[in-house]
């Protein structure tokens, strides 16, 4: 590697390395999916209004991608470009009481403590109706 | 179930955990687990019922229970008047409560943590749960802890 060359890759920002293997793999994501649905950069190109030779520079890897233009892509191509995992799911534990060791009584939802019979009238959980002791959700179901 | 004179000395909540779920549901399904353990004070003639309940709920989309709270709550009895109702053996660990008196303190206790829950849990989901009545003589003891001598 020639020293012009690596005191140039040296002066680029993490950052910029990190959104060249980004541009990359985003690249190469939209490269499998044309490949499996049997679609051309042309096709690709007609779907979105742009020029042919436009998609195959983003196809070079070098091409900063938008929001909106990835939503566009996922869009002409019926696929998820960028997957990114749900980050608000709660970790549990997996509870103190062990299922051998104790009693398990089954809890299932319970239709409105007044006993109406329609479904849309189940109550909200978190809802404070009245008298809170009314607001149960949950009824015994032994069988 | 037969009664018997017992008295009440302190009830207290040992233990509170609550988990609420981030995706709010308008109704739940799922299941309670609960065991009770003994523990007898010879010198005082206290009896200490501990009771453990945890509950879980079902998730949205699967059939996984996760755990949305443990109470665990003592109550201590003094059993002054049906001491005669407690056997005691020639070592420490022998001591044996009457099935019947042992079912009632349980249903006492089990009782008032249902009471304890409500008010304690008021905010969270599991203090939503109104824990079932049911019958003492179903929940389970927990092993090694019964008719122990403090």
């Amino acid at each position: 590697m020639s020293k012009i060359f690596e005191d140039a890759l040296n002066a680029l920002p993490a950052h910029a390395m990190e959104r060249a293997a980004m541009s990359l793999e985003v690249a190469d994501r939209i490269h499998a999916i044309l490949e499996k649905k049997g679609m051309s950069h042309r096709d690709l190109a007609q779907a979105l209004g742009k020029s042919e030779s436009e998609i195959s520079k983003w196809m070079r890897g070098t091409h900063n991608f938008t929001f909106d233009t990835i939503a566009k892509i996922n869009m002409a191509l019926d696929a998820k470009l960028i997957y990114v995992p749900k980050a608000r799911s709660v970790k549990q534990g997996d509870g103190r009481l062990a299922k051998s060791d104790a009693t398990v009584i089954p809890i299932k939802p319970l239709k409105s403590a007044t006993g109406l019979s329609d479904t849309s009238q189940q109550w909200s959980l978190y809802r404070e109706v009245g008298n809170r002791a009314a607001t149960v959700p949950l009824t015994l179901n032994r069988n | 179930m037969p009664r018997f004179n017992v008295i009440i000395e302190t009830l207290e909540i040992r233990e509170y955990k609550a988990y609420n779920p981030l995706e709010e549901k308008n109704t739940y399904s799922g299941e309670l687990k609960l065991l009770a353990s003994i523990n007898v004070n010879v010198q005082q003639k206290n009896i200490a019922v501990m009771i453990k309940a945890e509950v879980y709920v079902k998730g949205a989309g699967n059939s996984r229970m996760a755990p949305v709270g443990y109470i665990e709550t003592v109550t201590v009895f003094s059993a002054v008047n049906e001491w005669k109702k407690v056997r005691l053996g020639k070592k420490q660990s022998e001591v044996d409560v009457d099935k019947e008196l042992e079912d009632f303190l349980i249903d006492v206790s089990y009782n008032s943590t249902r009471g304890l829950l409500s008010e304690r849990g008021k905010n969270d989901l599991i203090g939503k749960v109104v824990l079932p009545i049911i019958d003492p003589a179903d929940i389970k003891r927990e092993k090694g802890q019964k008719g122990g001598k403090n």
